[in-house]
């Protein structure tokens, strides 16, 4: 089912080294990210946590290729983001990255099945596949009789597990969700923490929360401050073995 | 990329309301520029087609009489001043080889004040001849709407053409047919004509004259061979300054008047309106343009954080610029299509309230359709390439 090509080191997934990013805001320089190394594992569930301007959406937009770091090196599944042209960035972003936002981001004219079967046809896959494997990720997200309905026709939980089923389409081995649960209630917010928890056994799910409890149900917290990572505040036990290396900066 | 144009051609509906303002503001954008642009076109070969067709006519009329006076001037009835004996001397004017016809014309006013409409216009024609009925600016070419005209055969007869609102008038014909015409007589100078025709102009003016045979109009009015006009044509508009200085050496007693003269109301009437239009088809043109760019960019702008989604979920940069594009086509299509009811609509008010008719030329509807195509299409392109050129955080983050 997978289009993606994950290549093992050891089982690392992410590798960041030394990675920093500087904006310019009229003469002033920020620091959004100075000088992050950390090294993830292939699965579980990972929350980056910190307050605002902080710089763990930077973090998660570096990951993502959403953004280019300005020094340091990025390694994801094997690639060496710093160094694909724009183009190979562009298959990093179908094949080994979904993205789940905050204001879930999908596209407004387009019913639940199509917003799911997108990535596919950017991806190259045929129709009927795409079709089969949408229907299959809207049914495990729970919203098999929400096929045909637009996002405007759905409650804010409903368009966020679409948007989680989006982005498992391709079926990439991460995925980066920028603050799942703004947007919604807590009874809502606990429902997809759970299927971002369900989805974490199988794959990599990075998560940028300011919701204690999802950061409580992650196998590692990853606090960032300063645009940079602190010494970690607990790994749980079950989720330590699968975890490697550590998070700190030096 | 089917998948890109399809979505291109259906995000335009994704908001009823947004997709009306943006075609409507289209329609009317394209649709004013359309009916100037095809204005400034159609008054430009009326003036053409009227330069082609008059130029080459020159009038020739005694000294001193105006256009509506039948024999005028000074000199009375039967002294045969300007008269058929005119054309000897015309035909001995250096350049009279370039003169292809030459038509006698008589006129002379009714005035009968125990009648309604006491004022008319007899005038005598020569078989085959144009019924030229003095119109207020021009002769104007009458059409024959009843009966028929005058013929060969009607050299001998007593018979009459008249305008329809003579007809109306004096014959209280109001529709007429050529079953109303049978029985009607008219009286001149104490003389009965029958009735076989009846034309029309447009204009009151013109409408209200008899034509007759040239040689019952003689025999009726006795004015010997003394003539109120003769039309000259000659074989090209370059010949006609030669053969009007010819003529106006040759013939002392006569003025000698080209009909562009004749025509200089209407030609300065047309020509204002030509360059009047054309300035505005300029100016709207150029309004237009950025109109459209403008009404794209606005449309388009909004959209960028779409683009940085699209971005992120791994569509190419062609994938979204095809799309866009495709958005940009479906609504500027849709412009032109409301552009062309628009144009229709002005036209016809334009047309009844003004008596200015338009009419449409497929090519050129086409090509202002077409650039207004291009137009939204470059509009469109400025926000998307703004949008694909930005990382996708960038783009969702300026969105």
């Amino acid at each position: 089912m997978s289009n993606s090509t994950v290549t093992k080191t050891g089982d690392r997934l992410v590798v960041l080294h030394r990675v920093s990013k500087t904006y310019r805001k009229g003469d002033e320089i920020i620091k959004a990210l100075d000088g992050v190394d950390v090294t993830l594992a292939e699965h579980g569930m990972v929350a980056i946590v910190g307050v605002s301007g902080s710089g763990k959406s930077s973090l998660l937009h570096i990951i993502g290729a959403m953004d280019r770091p300005s020094s340091g090196e990025v390694m994801v599944a094997g690639q060496s983001l710093t160094e694909l042209p724009e183009s190979g960035l562009m298959r990093y972003r179908r094949q080994t990255v979904g993205f789940v936002f905050q204001s879930f981001n999908l596209i407004p004219n387009l019913s639940a099945l199509e917003n799911v079967m997108l990535p596919m046809e950017f991806n190259g896959i045929v129709r009927a596949e795409r079709r089969a494997r949408a229907l299959a990720l809207l049914d495990r997200v729970g919203l098999r009789q929400r096929l045909t309905h637009r996002p405007r026709e759905l409650s804010g939980g409903e368009q966020q597990r679409v948007a989680i089923a989006r982005a498992l389409a391709n079926n990439p081995p991460l995925i980066l969700a920028d603050e799942p649960t703004g947007n919604l209630d807590s009874k809502t917010g606990q429902m997809i923490y759970e299927l971002l928890k369900e989805i974490s056994r199988e794959r990599t799910v990075i998560v940028v929360t300011h919701a204690e409890a999802l950061a409580q149900m992650a196998d590692r917290v990853l606090p960032i401050k300063d645009g940079r990572l602190q010494a970690v505040a607990w790994e749980k036990e079950q989720a330590s073995s699968e975890i490697l290396g550590g998070s700190r900066h030096a | 990329m089917t998948g890109a144009l399809w979505r291109g051609f259906r995000n335009p509906f994704r908001s009823v309301t947004r997709a009306l303002v943006v075609v409507s503001l289209l329609a009317l954008v394209i649709g004013f520029l359309a009916l100037l642009l095809q204005a400034t076109r159609t008054s430009r070969e009326q003036i053409a087609a009227m330069e082609g067709k008059v130029r080459t006519l020159i009038e020739l009329r005694e000294a001193g009489a105006f256009g509506t006076g039948g024999f005028g001037g000074d000199k009375p009835l039967g002294e045969g001043h300007f008269s058929t004996g005119t054309f000897a001397k015309i035909r001995q004017v250096p350049n009279a080889h370039h003169i292809v016809r030459m038509e006698e014309y008589v006129n002379q006013p009714q005035i009968d004040p125990s009648k309604k409409n006491a004022y008319a216009m007899v005038i005598g024609l020569k078989a085959g001849s144009a019924m030229r009925a003095i119109g207020e600016v021009d002769y104007e070419s009458a059409h024959l709407i009843a009966g028929r005209a005058l013929s060969e055969a009607d050299r001998a007869s007593r018979v009459a053409v008249v305008g329809q609102l003579y007809a109306k008038q004096r014959l209280a014909i109001n529709t007429p047919t050529g079953a109303d015409l049978a029985g009607k007589q008219i009286i001149l100078e104490g003389q009965p004509f029958n009735v076989v025709g009846v034309y029309a102009t447009g204009n009151d003016f013109g409408d209200n004259h008899v034509f007759v045979p040239i040689e019952a109009f003689r025999v009726t009015f006795r004015p010997g061979a003394k003539l109120s006009k003769i039309f000259l044509t000659v074989d090209s508009v370059a010949n006609v300054e030669a053969v009007l200085a010819d003529l106006k050496a040759a013939l002392p007693e006569a003025d000698v008047v080209t009909t562009p003269e004749a025509v200089s109301t209407a030609r300065t009437t047309l020509g204002t309106l030509a360059v009047a239009s054309l300035y505005a088809a300029i100016l709207l043109f150029a309004i237009g343009a950025v109109l459209i760019v403008a009404v794209m960019i606005l449309s388009t702008r909004e959209r960028v954080r779409e683009i940085g989604t699209l971005k992120a979920i791994g569509a190419s940069n062609r994938e979204i610029v095809v799309q866009f594009l495709a958005e940009a086509g479906t609504l500027s299509g849709l412009g032109s299509v409301g552009a062309i009811v628009v144009a229709a609509l002005l036209a016809h008010v334009l047309s009844q309230a003004f008596g200015f008719s338009i009419a449409f030329d497929g090519t050129v509807v086409a090509l202002i359709l077409l650039g207004a195509v291009v137009f939204a299409a470059l509009g469109s392109l400025y926000p998307v390439v703004r949008g694909v050129t930005l990382s996708p955080v960038e783009a969702m983050r300026r969105g």
